[in-house]
């Protein structure tokens, strides 16, 4: 994944039958994200937020009482790699859904009173967001290991407000027409599926938007951070949020990850984890404590963290707690009954997951996303039963001499 | 509607009734109410396991008890702890499936979605810990700290406690008034005798209601479900009734939390009855038509208008009469009586003038697709079942969106000028302090 590739025009579609009656869950996401853009940061999320605003040949009313008399709950987020779009499509209103869909990417229109609308709206969510403690502490985090401009760099409150006061419409509209189109498209289908009608309308109506091509370059510089931890105050919160990371790349494809998800498994990745054994059961320190990665699958370098809540006047002794886990973790390693109970763990949440038409577009998705096979879904549970030991140790020298910066947020 | 032909028999248990594919039986022997609901599209089951018991159930000084409870019920039991090698957190937690417990006003629920394959262990726990749980009090000192930690990261989110301060004004006297995670003073001062009596007062079968929905045959699932519970005796004393009735109330009511935050949120609530009232119908068609989508009016008005960033609105029916909520984050800049006052107006033209056969429409066609997607996996459909237990009819469950085909435009009316009346209303407003 290192290197450039080129974000090539194309559609791939996947279905999968299951057993729920009259609809279906779709996912889908075009490789149109925010790395393809170098305007205005905060111009390809308004751009997102307008796509319901109508196009040039359905005004916003009409547009949106087409989706809810259709009952298509239709909502579209985008995040570096992708404008993702998911709903739930009676049957009956397939052809309905994708000419839809296939109008909004190809014409959609923003209106100058509607941008002035969402302009605010989107104020009004930096704002709520600027004393929510976890938001605060995960976007500091990144900041202290990502250059400013890098696509993993979040901006704070006030940098995002300051965007938005010289954000134009002529920055939204160039946004769309630069990076929505025919690009890399996935879609994914799980339910009572005609796979047929599906495949069918779905190249017919795409197969028309205008051509794009994205260059991707992965990112993996980072910064070292000057110290070992930063704790940033705000008034009148209750409960502090915690956050320690160390960056990794590693490929999603590959033995070393699966033995990361069981090293995560272990550490953090539920109730009988280490972290919740020892934190929450043992020490009664928290209510949430976890650890997960985030960021690494486009081949950038991400994040490995651990993420946890404490009283204020209970954050010194968690963070101790905390820490004193992952030490051990880096010295010790894991334990052979650990491993098996969690390979065992996985492969049953993954069975589990799988178990809605929802859960399952939601991995047929990930398969198209990370150019898996699609057999990787009856594959994983063997895949993850073959983690040995020795992957595990490598990986934990790996981390061992890695820095967890750690940044703390709320009333401390 | 019921059906009693066809239905499997078993020697253990009585059976109730069948409706939308879901059976109902009675245990014989010990009151356990049992709801079974086959569906084969994968080899996973729910076992969801319903105690009527909630906050509804407390009063002052152990406020957050049944919380509180739910939160030692992993502790342990006789055949599950550290001692037998057999942990409740291992089992329920360790082989990979979706596990939990929630505690709301009407019930607290243990449920697990698992491999099929595992289905016997954990109906093993769940009988053991009906009667058997271990609540000692070296785990409540150390698990108070835990809910009072939840709590705090409640307390984070401005609308928070502001919707503590919005039930607590409305219901003066029913125990709604109070929020499920308790307050925070009994959270931390309760005694674990307190909790031994709570647990022993309300976790009979006979109180309980366990739901099976997934890959499981009916016959299959009642063997299970003697085998495990057949031997649990039901409670020897009466379980408690709660008498107590919110008083009618008798004009506006206003609250306001002033604290650190950037955006005014505006609460309004409105008294209606129970779930099981045969309003509940009506109400819910006219939280959608306020409500639900971008196509609602409250969202074209406020949302599209410029004055709101997010809105919410739901008719919140429990056991006891509950509340009609609308909940509005305003836009920076906006005054909270300005968004009050357009709420109002909406709601006196809802008084006046009926609902479009278009709208009509939109709610039963959504609610219909709801209804297919409650099929979609075993939990779903178990979720949903939980909330209807607990108001006190589950097959409000099965028969929504036939119920609500059968609203209609003058219903709707009707409801917004018995319910929607100043007098029965509480507003609340967050006030960002800088």
């Amino acid at each position: 994944m290192n290197g450039q590739e080129q974000k090539m025009s194309m559609i791939k579609i996947a279905t999968r039958k299951t057993g729920v009656k009259d609809l279906v869950s779709v996912m889908g996401s075009i490789a149109c994200g925010k790395r393809y853009w170098s305007g205005n940061e905060l111009a390809p999320d308004i751009m997102s937020a307008m796509l319901l605003s109508g196009t040039k040949s359905r005004d916003k009313k009409s547009l949106n009482d087409a989706l809810e008399n259709a009952s298509l709950a239709l909502s579209f987020s985008i995040d570096s790699d992708y404008l993702h779009l998911a709903t739930t499509v009676p049957k009956g209103k397939e052809k309905l859904f994708i000419e839809i869909i296939a109008d909004i990417l190809a014409n959609s229109v923003f209106p100058k009173d509607e941008f002035t609308i969402i302009v605010e709206r989107t104020r009004a969510g930096i704002l709520e967001s600027s004393t929510d403690p976890d938001d605060v502490a995960w976007r500091a985090l990144t900041r202290a290991y990502f250059p400013k401009g890098a696509i993993q760099y979040k901006l704070s409150a006030e940098d995002r407000l300051k965007l938005l006061d010289t954000l134009t419409l002529q920055d939204v509209i160039k946004a769309y027409k630069e990076l929505v189109g025919l690009s890399e498209i996935n879609i994914a289908i799980a339910g009572d599926v005609d796979e047929k009608l599906w495949h069918k309308e779905i190249n017919a109506s795409f197969s028309k938007l205008p051509k794009k091509t994205h260059k991707f370059i992965p990112n993996t510089a980072i910064i070292t951070p000057e110290k070992n931890s930063q704790n940033i105050n705000i008034k009148d919160k209750t409960s502090v949020n915690a956050y320690w990371a160390t960056p990794i790349i590693i490929d999603v494809n590959s033995r070393e990850f699966r033995a990361m998800k069981c090293i995560l498994r272990i550490l953090g990745g539920d109730f009988v984890s280490r972290l919740m054994s020892e934190v929450r059961e043992k020490r009664g320190l928290t209510y949430h404590v976890g650890a997960s990665v985030q960021g690494i699958t486009q081949g950038d370098t991400g994040l490995l963290y651990i993420d946890a809540t404490f009283a204020p006047s209970l954050h010194h002794k968690g963070i101790e707690a905390t820490e004193k886990v992952l030490k051990d973790l880096l010295d010790k390693g894991v334990k052979l009954s650990e491993l098996e109970r969690v390979k065992k763990a996985i492969a049953g949440s993954y069975e589990v997951s799988l178990a809605t038409s929802r859960g399952m577009a939601g991995e047929l998705l990930n398969c198209l996303e990370l150019k898996r096979p699609l057999s990787y879904i009856e594959e994983f549970p063997k895949l993850i039963a073959s983690v040995n030991m020795e992957e595990i140790k490598k990986l934990l020298i790996k981390l061992k001499p890695q820095r967890f910066y750690r940044v703390s947020a709320g009333s401390i | 509607m019921s059906k009693k032909a066809k239905h499997p028999t078993h020697k253990a248990f009585a059976f109730v009734r069948e409706i939308g594919g879901v059976w109902e039986y009675l245990m014989k022997s010990n009151g356990l109410r049992v709801l079974i609901s086959p569906d084969h599209s994968s080899a996973t089951v729910t076992l969801n396991v319903v105690y009527l018991v909630g906050s509804r159930n407390e009063a002052v000084g152990h406020t957050g008890a049944t919380h509180l409870l739910e939160h030692l019920m992993f502790k342990g039991s006789k055949k599950f702890n550290k001692k037998t090698g057999r942990t409740i957190d291992t089992l329920v937690f360790g082989m990979g499936g979706i596990a939990n417990a929630t505690t709301w006003f009407d019930r607290t629920n243990y449920f697990e979605l698992i491999p099929k394959s595992r289905l016997f262990e954990l109906m093993e726990l769940e009988a053991d810990r009906m009667r058997n749980a271990l609540i000692n009090e070296v785990d409540r000192a150390s698990e108070m700290i835990v809910v009072r930690n939840e709590f705090e990261g409640y307390e984070n989110n401005p609308s928070d406690p502001l919707e503590k301060e919005v039930w607590a004004t409305a219901f003066r006297e029913h125990p709604y008034h109070h929020p499920t995670i308790g307050w925070k003073s009994d959270v931390e001062n309760m005694s674990i005798e307190r909790l031994q009596a709570f647990y022993n007062e309300f976790y009979h079968p006979n109180n309980a209601c366990l739901t099976l929905v997934g890959d499981v045959e009916i016959k299959e699932g009642l063997d299970l479900v003697e085998k495990y519970f057949g031997h649990i005796k039901p409670s020897k004393n009466k379980i408690p009734v709660i008498y107590t009735t919110e008083p009618k109330q008798e004009g506006e009511r206003r609250v306001a939390v002033r604290r650190n935050g950037e955006l005014p949120i505006l609460m309004m609530g409105y008294k209606v009855p129970s779930a099981t009232h045969k309003d509940l119908y009506a109400l819910e068609v006219l939280a959608f038509v306020l409500g639900s989508g971008r196509t609602s009016r409250l969202y074209r008005r406020l949302v599209d208008g410029g004055f709101a960033s997010a809105l919410s609105v739901s008719n919140q029916a429990f056991r006891d009469a509950g509340l009609f909520m609308l909940t509005v984050t305003l836009n920076a800049g906006i005054a909270l009586d300005n968004v009050e006052s357009l709420v109002n107006a909406e709601l006196v033209r809802l008084a006046t003038e009926q609902i479009s056969d278009e709208e009509l429409a939109r709610v039963i066609y959504q609610t219909k697709v709801h209804q297919a997607s409650m099929r979609d996996g075993s939990y779903a459909l178990t979720r949903v079942l939980t909330e209807c237990i607990a108001s006190g009819d589950w097959t409000i469950a099965m028969l929504y969106a036939k119920n609500i085909e059968k609203v209609s435009k003058d219903d709707v009316t009707r409801v917004v000028k018995e319910y929607m009346k100043s007098d029965a209303l509480t507003v609340g407003n967050f006030i960002p302090k800088k």
